[in-house]
């Protein structure tokens, strides 16, 4: 059995040992779990801004990971934030298509409108715990609000380059690959996204 | 970067660590569930592996014996016999004249006369003989 575990290693000696492949496949499994350990929450951030919903996001990021772990983790380590961010942002779409989607079915029904998102947010659970340092934690609940706010009324496609490149801290090559298009329109998208943003929020800050 | 660029990533990077131990709790749970998914994936393509090498094992051999067998014909004598170079060659060293040796047929040549009386001698004496 160890001579055929050999085979999973291209450089790896016919009679050579297999323990290092093993060590091998051990250290890439460790090392997408620390991949998805350092991005999740940041994934769940992006989501939630693009969705407004905790649970569609969380959706969507366990849905990326899946997907990256499925198709991709083969590939190398390098690769996997731009992928993972390009099949996020894809299952934001989607999840923004199906709602749209259902927004245009439910007009078409009669009756009193319903929220088709479930529930009417409650008013105490949605205010922010002020704490010990009730204030500034206020204020800065209040700045990130804007902040969401601003980014949800940017364009998509300004929104995504704005938040891989600033917030996610990509290179342009990284983000470009993310949103599966040129290194110039990147450019031009975060441009226009700052622009949008200084215009927006330059009064508040 | 621009004070703008700056300050939203600060603020983003403060709403990072703030998410609450339950999203973490489930984010681990789906980050759990995904690398089992990667595990499996890694253990089916190793599988994969293994029987794909065991098939091209089995196929080169039967390749091989399919050769053989068609080159082979059944029924042909054996190489030794078949290989007419090589007879040919056996027959030359025994044909071949050495000058340190007699070669049995001229020392044949050379006694045949010896031979013809030895043979006409041994006829005559056993007619000569009674019974």
């Amino acid at each position: 059995m160890a001579r055929f575990a050999t085979l999973t290693c291209p450089l790896t000696a016919w009679d050579g040992p297999a323990k290092g492949c093993e060590d091998g496949v051990l250290d890439h499994a460790r090392a997408l779990d620390k991949f998805l350990a350092d991005i999740e929450r940041r994934a769940l951030r992006m989501a939630q801004v693009a969705l407004r919903d905790t649970d569609d996001a969380l959706d969507a990021v366990q849905d990326a990971m899946l997907k990256l772990a499925r198709h991709y983790a083969a590939r190398p380590a390098s690769e996997w934030r731009p992928l993972f961010y390009r099949i996020l942002q894809n299952g934001i779409r989607d999840v923004q298509r199906r709602r749209t989607l259902r927004r245009r079915l439910m007009a078409w029904i009669p009756g009193p409108r319903q929220d088709p998102d479930g529930e009417a947010p409650d008013p105490v659970e949605a205010a922010v715990d002020p704490g010990p340092d009730g204030a500034q934690r206020l204020m800065q609940a209040q700045a990130i609000e804007q902040l969401e706010e601003s980014l949800r009324a940017l364009p998509t496609r300004q929104r995504e380059a704005f938040m891989l490149r600033n917030l996610e801290g990509l290179d342009v090559a990284q983000t470009a690959r993310a949103m599966g298009c040129s290194q110039g329109s990147v450019k031009t998208h975060y441009s226009r996204a700052v622009h949008s943003l200084r215009a927006q929020l330059g009064e508040v800050w | 970067m621009t004070d703008l660029e700056a300050r939203s990533r600060a603020l983003y990077e403060d709403s990072v660590e703030a998410v609450d131990m339950r999203l973490r709790s489930r984010l681990t749970q789906a980050r759990h569930a995904a690398l089992e998914v990667a595990a499996r994936r890694r253990g089916t393509r190793l599988l994969g592996m293994r029987r794909s090498a065991a098939l091209a094992g089995v196929a080169a051999t039967a390749v091989l014996a399919a050769a053989l067998w068609i080159a082979w014909p059944a029924g042909a004598p054996p190489a030794g016999v078949v290989d007419g170079g090589a007879n040919f060659a056996d027959l030359d060293i025994v044909a071949s004249t050495d000058r340190d040796h007699v070669d049995p047929l001229d020392m044949l040549q050379e006694d045949a006369d010896f031979y013809a009386w030895a043979v006409a001698t041994a006829d005559q004496s056993g007619s000569g003989h009674p019974g």
